[in-house]
């Protein structure tokens, strides 16, 4: 089997190796370190870069070169992480797959659309990755490729310098092994930055020592089915029932799944009518060149009326008071974070509806690897948080790694 | 173990304490990437 996992869009060799070379100098020479210092890190094709092409998963930006730098890039890049490339995301962040296959089984999807970012951890050939989720495309892959995918919650995160979706959706995550590893990037990221009005102070002095320290009693999670639980596929109906006996002291069920039933609905309507407005270049100028799939949203988006949009938007502050009392009793939320195992296929990047609720509401939410199909593929299992509580929450999602496995 | 193989934690505490070099660190990567994609379409090199 030709071992070929496509995870790159773009990497370099030889700047990677000097960058390295610069990175000893700077040690060697007894300067101060910053806290990822020599630290390799992949980026996802969506963020600016000032040194690599950033291509959106397009052909129609092959090779587009930007001088400036998203603020992610820049913040990783000041605390002392070496950027080694960019990986592939499905074209420009949506459903029309990129090259990448699933390191586990190249026969199946890794997710996306922060394909490559996802893949390349799996694989080993990155340490950590940056993604990003509108939907499901941090959480997706990560559980699809076995490893841990955490997106923080909405506006811990700058967005300036990466391909814009949606204002209200679009969110920054992260790849990698261990919930410490989430905390060293995350108190490096999570800063408030001026061109993304969206983002807040959040304090993350210590946050990779602070996840791993244990709470002063055990935790208790709400298990939330989701209006979604008819689509899990047997063999996880199987697993998380198992999964919940393992927990019974600490989980309770919450009973009325229907409660987020309209919620699929509002996303689709703001992520829609978002990129028929952000996208619209590459709809207007280059329509018959852009995926399917991607061609139909935006002209759904087109078509939704102005009221829908308010109605949607309105309600995510509503569904979100609502569920918050929760979080006076309980740490976090068990769910699952994909239908099942990855896929058969490449052309096709699996369901986002488990993550759809969390990501429309902000949540900090997980993707832990913990789970195994039936064809031994990775299945995640999904931790969602407080906002704006997310050391609390990622101190709750490393209990359960550590008691399920 | 190889260093591509650790977290990214104990990556940045080995580097600290000079176990291993920044270049060292790259080619170990780079080696694991190569094995994985080498003659790729990438619009990189290797």
């Amino acid at each position: 089997m030709k071992k070929k996992i496509h995870a790159w869009a773009f990497f370099d060799k030889k700047s990677f190796l000097e960058k390295s070379k610069e990175a000893d100098d700077w040690r060697l020479s007894g300067k101060p370190l910053g806290p990822l210092h020599g630290l390799p890190i992949a980026i996802k094709d969506i963020f600016k870069t000032d040194d690599m092409p950033t291509g959106y998963g397009t052909s129609l930006k092959d090779g587009h070169r930007t001088r400036d730098e998203a603020e992610v890039v820049r913040l990783l890049k000041n605390a002392g992480a070496i950027i080694m490339g960019k990986t592939v995301t499905t074209e420009l962040a949506y459903f029309d797959a990129g090259k990448t296959a699933n390191p586990y089984d190249y026969s199946r999807t890794p997710g996306g659309s922060s394909s490559g970012s996802a893949a390349a951890v799996a694989s080993f050939m990155a340490p950590v990755a940056i993604g990003s989720q509108t939907n499901g495309s941090v959480i997706r892959p990560a559980s699809y490729c076995g490893v841990i995918g955490y997106k923080p919650s909405y506006g811990l995160v700058s967005r300036s310098g990466a391909l814009r979706l949606s204002f209200l959706l679009d969110q920054v995550g992260i790849f990698g092994r261990t919930i410490e590893d989430m905390g060293l990037v995350s108190k490096v990221i999570m800063q408030k930055d001026h061109k993304d009005k969206s983002t807040k102070i959040y304090p993350t002095e210590n946050m990779e020592s602070s996840v791993l320290k244990d709470h002063p009693f055990e935790p208790k999670f709400f298990f939330v089915e989701t209006p979604k639980w008819k689509n899990l596929d047997s063999n996880s109906k199987k697993e998380f029932e198992k999964l919940r006996k393992k927990l019974q002291k600490n989980v309770v069920d919450f009973q009325d799944a229907s409660f987020f039933e309209k919620v699929f609905e509002y996303q689709q309507i703001i992520m829609e009518t978002d990129m028929a407005y952000n996208l619209s270049y590459f709809y207007n100028e280059h329509k018959n060149k852009i995926g399917k799939k991607l061609r139909e949203a935006i002209e759904r988006g087109q078509s939704y009326k102005s009221k829908d949009y308010a109605e949607a938007v309105d309600h995510m502050e509503v569904y979100y008071e609502n569920i918050s009392e929760m979080f006076n009793h309980f740490h976090a939320i068990i769910t699952p974070a994909t239908t099942g195992e990855a896929p058969k296929g490449l052309d096709y990047t699996g369901s986002p509806e488990f993550c759809t609720i969390w990501t429309y509401l902000g949540m900090p939410s997980i993707s832990l690897p913990i789970l195994n199909g039936s064809n031994k593929m990775p299945i995640g299992v999904q931790v969602v948080g407080e906002k704006f509580d997310d050391v609390r929450f990622l101190r709750s999602a490393n209990w359960l790694l550590k008691k399920l496995t | 173990m190889k260093p591509c193989f650790l977290s990214a934690k104990q990556i940045i505490d080995k580097i600290k304490n000079s176990e291993f070099s920044s270049v060292e660190l790259a080619n170990s990567f780079i080696e694991r990437i190569e094995e994985f994609e080498k003659k790729n379409s990438c619009l990189g090199f290797f």
